[in-house]
């Protein structure tokens, strides 16, 4: 196994610090932070709940995302688990290493009331680091079925793809897909398993908002605002079109852009929750299945100490930041 | 935690990823990809180097508004712009992207030829054979893209790369922007010193995926 070194990172004021980042960021996101153009995103909408909600893997409002969220990372967390279990029984040590976008895995962390703190758990380095340094440490027989036990791939194979990000000449999907990893998705396919595998069905969920009446009646109300505001009979995409064109009148198509965009807002919410009602009556059964699937995970979740510990430790470790120019 | 401070993007190699989060969420992510070359900055570039390239593009398309409804967040997308470490994560960008439920996914990367100076100079936007919505997106960011990018335009699948095979955002496409090889395209993208004008263009991710979405607010 990895040896467990102390962490540097202090864990006393951290959770105020990711507090103070969220708030940042938050504050990026209204467009306080941001250089340029200003342009109007405030929302037509109070966030309420959607309908398709209380389905996991589909939520939409502030609640439901966050909860989809920390479903899919506790998900990715187990799969690791039975990555390093897979890999212990042939020898292998392995760190376990849960790719996630830091921010969302703060918000995770204060939804489940979790604080911040080194405990030991995790090296200083990255896990991806130290799974990196283990491999380079292996021999080269070693490696091969290290690589071999994780993916049921050569570790020739698996280098050559790393460092050119391709797959080898006549392999497809099911690169990279075997072994211990393998086994982990087929045992955890997860929650966006189900938005997946109804894709098409979302496309013409999707499809449906723009031939909708409320959509058609938002098109109305943004074509009045836009001959109002410019002299233009346009939607979004032809106002942008102008921008992008360059041409004498991108400037008035720009200002027209900002100034119309709670209405398109509006109606395009009501247009999606009106296919969205819809989508849940077509795929009632569906639907229903995963809502069984998914009853109580947030408490299975809530009393896994393992997966508190390791988030407590992430959002110990991992850096959250951003670009502010 | 550790918590980056004031950067400019065109100078900024990081490890992690960063999300961003609108004030009204759309009901799409999109995960912004950049490149993760270990052997960044000795790939033939006659400016900046490759990840950097890649991810001042992301970070831009991301959060600031130059143009049009603004960027990906201005038009209440969630998103996430990759690390672009020296440390040939792609996979780990791919794992991320998955594990967070990205609808879109976006590779975007800057060309090689023979190494500064070459000739070569056109935009390439890659696509997944037989995924419609790939096929899709691919002909919106090449619409919206080529009339500003440097040279002409190219499309081809990219089925061989691990982020246009193995990602599970149905959107996908790979984007190689122009030819970090070629002196007027690296001069485009550097123009006016600093962060450059030629990133303010890519505000076009935003206005291509809209296009391809039917303008979700």
């Amino acid at each position: 196994m990895h040896g467990k070194p102390a962490i540097r990172t202090p864990g006393g004021n951290e959770a105020k610090r990711s507090a103070k980042w969220l708030r940042m960021r938050r504050l990026v996101a209204t467009g306080l932070i941001i250089s340029g153009v200003a342009v109007s995103v405030a929302p037509a909408f109070a966030d309420s709940s959607f309908p398709l909600d209380k389905y996991p893997g589909f939520g939409r409002s502030t609640d439901a995302a966050l909860r989809d969220d920390t479903i899919a990372y506790w998900e990715a967390f187990q799969r690791e688990q039975l990555i390093a279990d897979c890999l212990a029984v042939a020898g292998f040590a392995y760190a376990l290493d849960v790719a996630f976008p830091p921010e969302a895995v703060v918000a995770i962390a204060e939804g489940q009331g979790v604080a911040s703190s080194a405990t030991g758990l995790l090296a200083d380095a990255s896990p991806s680091a130290r799974n990196d340094a283990y491999v380079e440490g292996l021999s080269a027989t070693e490696r091969d079925r290290y690589f071999q036990t994780l993916f049921a791939e050569r570790a020739d194979d698996i280098m050559m793809a790393e460092e050119t990000g391709r797959i080898p000449d006549g392999r497809g999907e099911d690169f990279a897909s075997g072994g211990c990893f393998g086994e982990a998705q087929a045992a955890i396919p997860g929650i966006w398993n189900l938005p997946r595998q109804l894709g098409d069905e979302l496309e013409v969920m999707r499809a449906s908002i723009d031939d909708s009446a409320e959509l058609r009646d938002a098109k109305r109300q943004y074509a009045a605002c836009t001959r109002e505001s410019a002299s233009l009979d346009a939607d979004p995409a032809a106002l942008e079109a102008i921008v992008a064109g360059g041409g004498p009148q991108a400037a008035a198509a720009g200002a027209t852009l900002a100034r119309c965009a709670d209405i398109w807002s509006f109606g395009y919410r009501r247009a999606a929750e009106v296919a969205a009602q819809n989508f849940v009556t077509a795929h009632a059964g569906e639907l229903a299945a995963i809502e069984a699937q998914y009853a109580g995970i947030m408490d299975t979740i809530r009393d896994d100490a393992a997966f508190r510990a390791y988030l407590s430790e992430r959002i110990a470790t991992d850096t959250v930041g951003e670009e502010l120019h | 935690m550790g918590v980056a401070t004031v950067m400019a993007s065109h100078t900024t190699i990081v490890s992690y990823d960063v999300a961003y989060e609108p004030s009204s969420w759309n009901g799409y992510k999109v995960y912004l990809s950049s490149p993760r070359h270990a052997s960044s900055g000795s790939r033939g570039e006659c400016g900046w180097e490759e990840n950097k390239n890649g991810r001042h593009w992301n970070v831009w398309a991301a959060v600031f508004n130059t143009g049009g409804a603004g960027s990906l967040l201005n038009r209440g997308y969630r998103v996430t712009v990759s690390a672009n470490a020296r440390d040939d994560g792609a996979t780990t960008n791919k794992n991320s992207s998955n594990n967070w439920g990205a609808n879109v996914h976006i590779v975007t990367h800057t060309n090689a030829s023979n190494g500064c100076p070459s000739s070569a100079q056109y935009l390439l936007v890659m696509y997944r054979t037989g995924v419609a919505n790939s096929t899709a997106l691919r002909t919106e960011l090449l619409g919206q893209l080529d009339p500003v990018l440097p040279g002409n335009q190219n499309s081809w699948n990219c089925d061989n790369f691990i982020e246009c095979n193995s990602v599970s955002a149905s959107h996908r496409a790979y984007v190689e922007l122009f030819f970090h090889d070629n002196q007027a395209s690296v001069d485009w993208y550097q123009a006016g010193g600093g962060e450059g004008t030629g990133v303010t263009n890519s505000w076009r991710y935003g206005y291509a995926v809209d296009r391809r979405l039917g303008y979700p607010r």
